[in-house]
């Protein structure tokens, strides 16, 4: 069977702040594990060695690291001289081998790890490496790769609660974010408002029907069993199964067609198009799959009690550059700067 | 119903006012800044006027300013970064209608005074945002002028 690798991101690059390097590096990795150590995280983490290529000319050694069974770490050490001294640089990138959500999740976390954490050691004690390191990126770059990781999340939530592989592409458009945030929330909250414009109800004509869409004019609350719900992501088609959508203020829109359709009461279906004065409705899902009990295995686990310490070295390193924008000046000069223009 | 509570699922962009609030530190946006970061995994959106309004205040100080100051540079740099950083809802042809039909329906004087204010609603709406503000009391008037096919203007009020 071919495995296809994918490269998740692009190489991101780390200057050596401390380092020993045994010269040269054995050329066999036999089953040597490396270790990736984030002190002021107080978390380290240890993976085999797959793979390593010394290229002694151009003074480069790749490092494949199988941090996760869907992600590989690979790391570039090169050496260079600059101002007549040895200096040496390290890039990582990482590459998956299917299973899009997980690998997403890993190897954005990883990825976080590497800038958000501060200096982190990375060791190979058989091959003698034991280097400190610093990643640094702008921070939007950071902020997008919180986000992926946030998403990708979600998506093994929703993979694990409906039993399905997602294979679509994880580049997310707005629209993917919001049918997996709205999946997301029908299988852990269960019921949760959300934006409602208008949407078309199938509906039978009889009495019942008749009673909840009477006064079609009138804004009310209209309260709905859908009998199958059913939601895209990435292309996937998941089934919620039952759904109570509560429309607040909602008024129906094609009124005369419901007046024709409803006056036959034998039982056809017609479709109903309802619009909510408030823009929103809440959704009920009480059939929808719930997600397993069962705890992440080790390394998922880890990596999401790593939530807290990434959000807020996140939000502080933003708050930092909200704080620096008044930084330097005086009360008045702030109150001048943060003054809205007046135009007359 | 003209504007209502934005739900917890909402995404939003913030007003001038909040943003300000944020670079001076003020406890409280900074707490809810936090919490909704946590939630959507990203920082709320700035609308274009709201950064428009924040560059006018650096430039219209530089314009004055007889020599380059370096501390000046400094902090707009900081906040071009965070500006980068929060992302900016662009001010589209949706958003242009909306605000339009919003500003021909206040008075003279609600219209001057409220410029900007109708721009940051007209482009949150075109974007399906709610708004992230102080300032309850001006955001409450614009929603009782949206035009007919939007439904309500959402509002998360950030008060201490």
């Amino acid at each position: 069977m071919q495995t296809v690798t994918d490269t998740l991101q692009p190489e991101i690059m780390a200057s050596v702040l401390t380092g020993i390097v045994n010269s040269p590096l054995p050329e066999h990795v036999g089953e040597h594990k490396a270790e990736l150590v984030f002190p002021l995280f107080h978390y380290s983490l240890s993976a085999p060695v797959v793979e390593m290529v010394v290229v002694a000319d151009s003074r480069q050694t790749t490092v494949k690291i199988a941090v996760d069974e869907a992600v590989t770490m690979v790391c570039e050490l090169k050496g260079k001289r600059l101002n007549g001294k040895d200096e040496m640089e390290v890039g990582i990138y990482f590459e998956n081998a299917a299973d899009k959500a997980r690998a997403s999740f890993v190897a954005s976390t990883l990825q976080c790890l590497l800038w958000l954490a501060g200096p982190m050691k990375l060791r190979i004690p058989a091959l003698g490496l034991d280097l400190e390191v610093e990643f640094t990126a702008p921070l939007e770059e950071v902020n997008q790769t919180m986000h992926i990781r946030h998403l990708a999340y979600r998506l093994m939530v929703i993979e694990r609660a409906f039993d399905r592989k997602l294979a679509g592409s994880l580049l997310f458009f707005n629209a993917d974010v919001d049918r997996i945030t709205f999946v997301y929330h029908a299988v852990i909250d269960r019921s949760f408002v959300w934006p409602f414009f208008q949407a078309q109800f199938p509906f039978p004509a009889n009495e019942q029907s008749l009673d909840i869409l009477k006064d079609a004019d009138r804004p009310s609350i209209r309260r709905l069993n859908v009998a199958h719900y059913g939601a895209n992501v990435l292309g996937t088609s998941l089934s919620l199964g039952r759904a109570i959508v509560t429309i607040e203020n909602g008024v129906i829109v094609n009124v005369e067609e419901i007046g024709r359709e409803l006056g036959t009461l034998d039982g056809h279906e017609f479709p109903a198009l309802i619009k909510s004065l408030t823009g929103r409705a809440t959704y009920e899902f009480p059939e929808a799959p719930r997600l397993s009990e069962t705890k992440w295995d080790k390394r998922v686990e880890e990596f999401l009690a790593l939530d807290q310490q990434l959000d807020e070295a996140i939000f502080q390193a933003a708050n930092q550059l909200a704080a620096q924008s008044l930084a330097d000046l005086s009360e008045e000069e702030k109150a001048e700067v943060t003054a809205r223009p007046q135009f007359d | 119903m003209p504007t209502d509570t934005a739900p917890l699922t909402m995404r939003l962009a913030l007003d001038s006012d909040i943003f300000t609030d944020w670079r001076y530190q003020k406890s409280h946006t900074m707490q809810q800044i936090r919490e909704y970061r946590t939630r959507f995994g990203r920082f709320p959106h700035l609308t274009a006027m709201t950064v428009f309004e924040a560059r006018f205040g650096f430039e219209n100080k530089i314009a004055k300013s007889p020599s380059v100051d370096e501390r000046l540079e400094r902090d707009r740099q900081g906040m071009e970064d965070l500006i980068r950083l929060s992302g900016v809802l662009e001010i589209e042809e949706r958003t242009t209608a909306i605000a339009a039909y919003i500003s021909a329906r206040l008075s003279q004087s609600e219209r001057n005074r409220l410029r900007a204010d109708v721009f940051i609603a007209a482009t949150s709406l075109a974007h399906g945002y709610g708004v992230a503000t102080r300032n309850q009391r001006d955001f409450e008037l614009i929603g009782q002028h949206l035009p007919p096919e939007i439904t309500n203007l959402s509002l998360a009020i950030w008060k201490p």
